[in-house]
């Protein structure tokens, strides 16, 4: 295990590369859930104040962060 | 005409989204098994480089992240040449999708590349051809995102945007053959070379296992962003009420 980690003495090099490409996978996975998710909940804003103004009801939950009622 | 049928359906947006999510965990999946694969095999099962030693196993992170970051661009440049031509909204949304996924991975692959140097060469960073016109591809990236936030109009942005992608495509092929065209401390090309691989298949199967999951990623995440880019310039289309919840 200790040679594993070791590296043949380039542990320094190896391991923060595969620490950078853990990090950038992450934020790309991540951002790309967030950028979705914020434009979703614009959206379903916009149809709720179209619908209110249309004087329909308005019955879409808009999911919230804090995952309360808008 | 009905492969054109099928691209002019594809490109409407109400059907895009729906075809967009359900292809989501079909490359997602794949992508995750193949990275973690390839990972695993690169760093566990490869032996270790006779000249290099240990210090070889970065390619599994560095070639996948520098061939993402090239493929990207080109993804993106012909994204916008479409835009631009045809008026297809999807694809100045493909575009503006792709490059913040080409600019992660062309820093990821700097990065790597100058952890890989100093063992190797001696330095963090030369201004030498290859180096130097990768990070003229991180930098066209970020300008192509800089001058998409500087418009209000999303119409103009997308033009003047795609018109700098399409200027930028040049930088490509340069990167790719910079290696050849003048002297580089950058070896040439490992995989895709005259004679085949110059790897032993216990080195070579888990590279192209990160490629591939790399890619396949990448078609994952730009399904993703393009779902978000859609719900943002459709606003006001009617189709969005009928999709429930999204």
């Amino acid at each position: 295990m200790n040679d594993f980690l070791h590296m043949g003495g380039y542990a320094r090099f190896v391991w923060p590369s595969y620490a950078l490409a853990l990090a950038v996978l992450t934020w790309n996975v991540w951002s790309a859930l967030r950028l979705h998710a914020r434009a979703r909940e614009r959206a379903l804003r916009r149809i709720v104040m179209d619908q209110s103004q249309a004087g329909g009801p308005a019955s879409i939950h808009v999911p919230t962060r804090s995952g309360g009622a808008p | 005409m009905a492969t054109w049928t099928w691209f002019h359906k594809l490109s409407s947006p109400p059907h895009f989204y729906r075809i967009a999510g359900k292809l989501i965990p079909w490359f997602a999946i794949p992508a995750g098994l193949l990275i973690v694969g390839g990972i695993y095999g690169g760093l566990i099962r490869a032996p270790a480089d006779y000249q290099q030693g240990d210090a070889f196993r970065i390619v599994y992170v560095h070639a996948p992240a520098a061939w993402l970051s090239l493929m990207c661009y080109t993804t993106m440049a012909v994204a916008a040449a479409v835009g631009l031509i045809w008026r297809i909204k999807l694809a100045h949304a493909l575009a503006a999708a792709t490059a913040p996924i080409g600019a992660s991975f062309a820093l990821l692959c700097l990065a790597t590349g100058s952890l890989w140097g100093r063992p190797m060469w001696g330095t963090w960073w030369e201004w030498d051809a290859r180096l130097t016109s990768q990070l003229i591809l991180f930098f066209l990236y970020l300008g192509y995102m800089a001058l998409r936030s500087a418009f209000d109009d999303l119409q103009r942005a997308d033009r003047a945007s795609a018109v700098l992608a399409i200027v930028g495509v040049v930088n490509v092929p340069i990167i790719h053959f910079s290696v050849y065209w003048w002297n580089s401390l950058h070896q040439g090309s490992t995989v895709l070379r005259k004679g085949g691989p110059a790897m032993p298949p216990s080195m070579l199967i888990p590279l192209l296992m990160c490629f591939a999951g790399f890619t396949l990623l990448y078609a994952a995440l730009a399904c993703v962003r393009l779902r978000g880019e859609v719900l943002v310039r459709e606003r006001n289309a009617s189709w969005l009420q009928e999709l429930g919840p999204f």
